[in-house]
């Protein structure tokens, strides 16, 4: 069931990216995710252009990537994705915002002012097995759009079971 | 303080889930159920700030029930269930919350019901996982929906009616007679053949299947 992206067998560490604009929170979260003996972090940048190198070369198992860091030209969630699983920090607090931030090719996503430590080696380790991880605010946006759904609309090659011609 | 009801028809399951919350000052038990049924009365008359929910019970199962709680208590369901389906019904029928028994231990417990009491969410990772996946689904099929209904309205402007022949056409298309698109828009028949006799050139159709087809977006045959 395990899926390890990396091809690491199960039970060798987990290796993160941590990919922050801030400098010193980069440093926070390195140090949040040292607190794990599964957990290896490769690298901390603020850089979308060099998180994208280093994904590419490294291949962390899973980056956590707030959502602030941008690249030159392409679509860095999307980019990120195609080496390594990505975990979104966001401060996004409006529940559509953060439903549209899942719409990119995510496991998981973490909102700022919610975030413990402990939530941060979880998350890693949920996604990492291949699972997901939403914190609290994160899970009420998630669960608020699956109430809100609508039903599925009519196949438009069905257009009316009321149709009757003469 | 968070009033909780547990439902679930073990009652080890309930026993130990009433040890993991009686560590908490801020929480107190205020009910239990041990069928579905049951829970809704109990949710009625106590209205607990949340429920935790199991799925399988007698009577009446935890899904068959979810939406009827939800009008009544934040639910955050608690079962040893994690089938992406389960998942996903108990989320649309107002579900709070998800956890899956074995993969959370009682501060987590806690945590949980107080983010769900709070206004908040809380996921297991499968149940995040699943929810992630089905949202997505559901963005991709919005999104194919749009761009066909973009495409329909490029086909149908393509055709060029005028207004008064829109009218008429959308009539047909939902299956009315001359006689009722003449007496909706208050022409007579004769006036209505026309608009037909003039659609049916611009759409090239020889009848009026083939013209709700064509406005429908089929291809000519």
């Amino acid at each position: 069931m395990a899926k390890r992206l990396d091809g690491r067998p199960v039970g060798s560490p987990t290796t993160v990216l941590v990919v922050h604009p801030d400098p010193h929170d980069g440093a926070a979260i390195r140090a949040a995710l040292g607190t794990s003996r599964r957990l290896r972090v490769l690298g901390v940048t603020g850089d979308g252009d060099e998180a994208l190198a280093l994904a590419r070369r490294l291949r962390p198992t899973v980056s956590l990537l707030d959502d602030r860091v941008l690249t030159s030209g392409t679509d860095l969630v999307a980019a990120l994705a195609r080496w390594t699983l990505v975990i979104a920090l966001t401060g996004a607090t409006e529940r559509g915002a953060i439903v549209t931030l899942l719409q990119a090719p995510v496991q998981g996503c973490l909102t700022y002012g919610y975030i413990e430590p402990p939530d941060l080696v979880r998350a890693v380790h949920a996604v990492a097995d291949g699972l997901g991880w939403l914190s609290p605010a994160a899970a009420a946006a998630v669960t608020w759009a699956m109430r809100e759904a609508t039903p599925l609309p009519a196949r438009p090659d069905h257009p009316s079971s009321h149709l009757e011609l003469p | 303080m968070i009033d909780v009801m547990i439902v679930d028809d073990n009652p080890i399951v309930r026993s130990a889930l009433r040890g993991f919350l009686a560590g908490a000052d801020d929480v107190q038990v205020v009910g239990e159920a041990a069928d579905g049924r049951t829970a809704v009365t109990a949710a009625q008359r106590l209205r607990p700030d949340v429920t935790l929910l199991d799925h399988r019970m007698p009577i009446a199962d935890g899904l068959s029930v979810v939406s009827h709680l939800a009008e009544h208590t934040s639910v955050l369901v608690l079962t040893s269930d994690a089938a992406d389906d389960l998942i996903a019904g108990m989320l649309r029928g107002g579900a709070r919350g998800y956890l899956v028994h074995g993969e959370f231990d009682p501060p987590e417990l806690l945590r949980a019901v107080r983010a769900v009491a709070a206004g908040q969410g809380w996921l297991s990772p499968r149940g995040a996982s699943v929810t992630i996946s089905v949202l997505r689904d559901q963005a991709a099929r919005e999104r194919e929906e749009a761009s066909h209904a973009d495409q329909l309205h490029q086909i149908r402007n393509g055709f060029g009616l005028t207004a008064r022949e829109r009218d008429v056409m959308e009539l047909l298309t939902v299956g009315h007679s001359n006689a009722a698109i003449a007496r909706r828009l208050l022409l007579t028949e004769k006036t209505v053949k026309n608009h037909l006799h003039h659609i049916f050139t611009k759409l090239h159709a020889s009848n009026r299947t083939e013209a709700v087809m064509r406005w429908s977006g089929g291809q000519r045959q």
